[in-house]
């Protein structure tokens, strides 16, 4: 069985702590656990991240990856978001390559205006042992039946939801949920095996040929995203000429070209 | 966008610690170090008693990070991988280690974000805990000493 428990939540702290338990418990994977409502879901460095009750899908899976490298510990939130990608645009009735993905993981899909808006976010933890990952909890959070009017004020330009994107289709996230979880299985497995398809994941790159700002810890790094180093995962970044390698930090920022011009930095 | 200086300076420090760090791995030196202005940097070799020093004034200096000398009876705790690292689980939670306070082999002793993975990092080692070398929120890179250890 791919699958060793799964748990709904009408409301919940935050699925990535119950299935944080769990493996702790010695639950076997994979689990999973998803809820209606977080009343305390962690985003990145605890951001919060609030949904009203039923508008989206929040999901973890438990992973105890029997042969996985910490440098390689990204490619499970890869295929947990590359699952839900492909889940999300069949269940929605999206065409093709709606759907693509902000470096590395986050769900987005084309604004009105030509920008990105985000649809959702990946995020993961691990416990490392020595230089392999021990378990490692990857939780994803998609916005399904979030209807525009209810859009916090705040995020309303920035973000979008699937019932959004599909003209008003109702989005019943248990059915979203079935969807993603027939198209993990055969990606968790071959990653397991030692597969991973890096250039799925590498052509789904909205990212690539826009200005990026990237958030790297304390710094802020601005220039034009190039590509993807498909080994490490790394965003490739031309700054002031010269390329490196991102595989830190938050864009915080992503712009079209034809808003900055091709050479020099947006004013 | 309106400029941030500091981040900037921030930026432009670490796109040069990569290039230095390449000419360091492709040259037969085992320390590179230069100063510049108010800014000194120095790498070393991982075999080397010397990992890489964030950039600060020569005078005062900012902070020493260079490990304990060959010798001293420390354990270096390695980074595994390169990425931010995180003394704390969250910002508001209290850091993990406590300079002078005991540490045991396999309690985490801080957080390396990549990839928007938090990788929990555990301690291969009891003792006490001399010197917290790694600044939280800062990159580290990979074998880079994180934290010194008195074995005990």
């Amino acid at each position: 069985m791919f699958i060793s428990r799964l748990e709904h939540f009408a409301s919940v702290d935050s699925t990535q702590g119950v299935v944080r338990e769990w493996l702790a418990d010695g639950t076997p994977p994979v689990c999973i656990a998803f809820a209606d409502e977080q009343t305390a879901g962690r985003g990145r460095l605890d951001r919060q991240w609030v949904a009203p009750r039923g508008a989206a899908l929040l999901v973890s899976a438990g992973f105890v990856p029997e042969n996985l490298a910490l440098r390689h510990g990204w490619r499970l939130g890869a295929v947990v978001a590359m699952a839900m990608l492909d889940a999300a645009e069949d269940v929605a009735g999206l065409r093709d390559e709606a759907l693509g993905l902000k470096w590395p993981n986050d769900i987005v899909a084309d604004g009105p205006d030509g920008r990105l808006v985000k649809v959702a976010g990946v995020l993961g933890e691990t416990v490392a042992e020595g230089d392999s990952v021990a378990t490692a909890v990857i939780g994803i959070g998609i916005n399904a039946d979030w209807t525009a009017a209810d859009f916090p004020p705040e995020l309303a330009t920035s973000m979008s939801s699937l019932r959004e994107l599909s003209g008003g289709r109702p989005i019943d996230p248990e059915v979203l949920l079935e969807a993603w979880l027939a198209r993990l299985e055969p990606r968790v497995e071959a990653l397991g095996s030692g597969l991973f398809d890096a250039a799925s994941w590498s052509t789904h790159q909205r990212t690539t040929g826009r200005w990026v700002d990237i958030e790297l810890g304390d710094a802020l790094i601005s220039g034009l995203a190039v590509g993807i180093e498909p080994e490490s995962g790394a965003l490739l970044v031309e700054v002031d000429g010269v390329q490196r390698a991102i595989d830190s930090g938050e864009v915080t920022r992503c712009r079209v070209i034809d808003d900055v011009g091709r050479r020099g930095r947006p004013a | 966008m309106p400029d941030v200086p500091e981040r900037d300076d921030a930026a432009e420090l670490i796109a040069l610690i990569d290039r230095f760090e390449r000419l360091l791995e492709r040259s037969e030196l085992s320390e590179l170090e230069v100063e510049a202005g108010g800014t000194m940097l120095r790498l070393a070799k991982p075999s080397a008693p010397v990992a890489a020093a964030p950039a600060g004034p020569i005078d005062p200096p900012a902070r020493s990070t260079a490990p304990a000398p060959a010798g001293s009876g420390y354990h270096d705790v390695i980074a595994p991988l390169t990425g931010v690292f995180y003394n704390s689980p969250s910002p508001e939670a209290a850091p993990y280690l406590a300079v002078g306070g005991p540490v045991r082999a396999g309690q985490v002793i801080g957080l390396i974000e990549a990839m928007k993975l938090f990788n929990e990092i555990k301690s291969d080692v009891s003792g006490t805990v001399h010197r917290i070398v790694a600044e939280s929120g800062a990159l580290v890179k990979q074998k880079q000493t994180l934290v010194e250890v008195i074995p005990s």
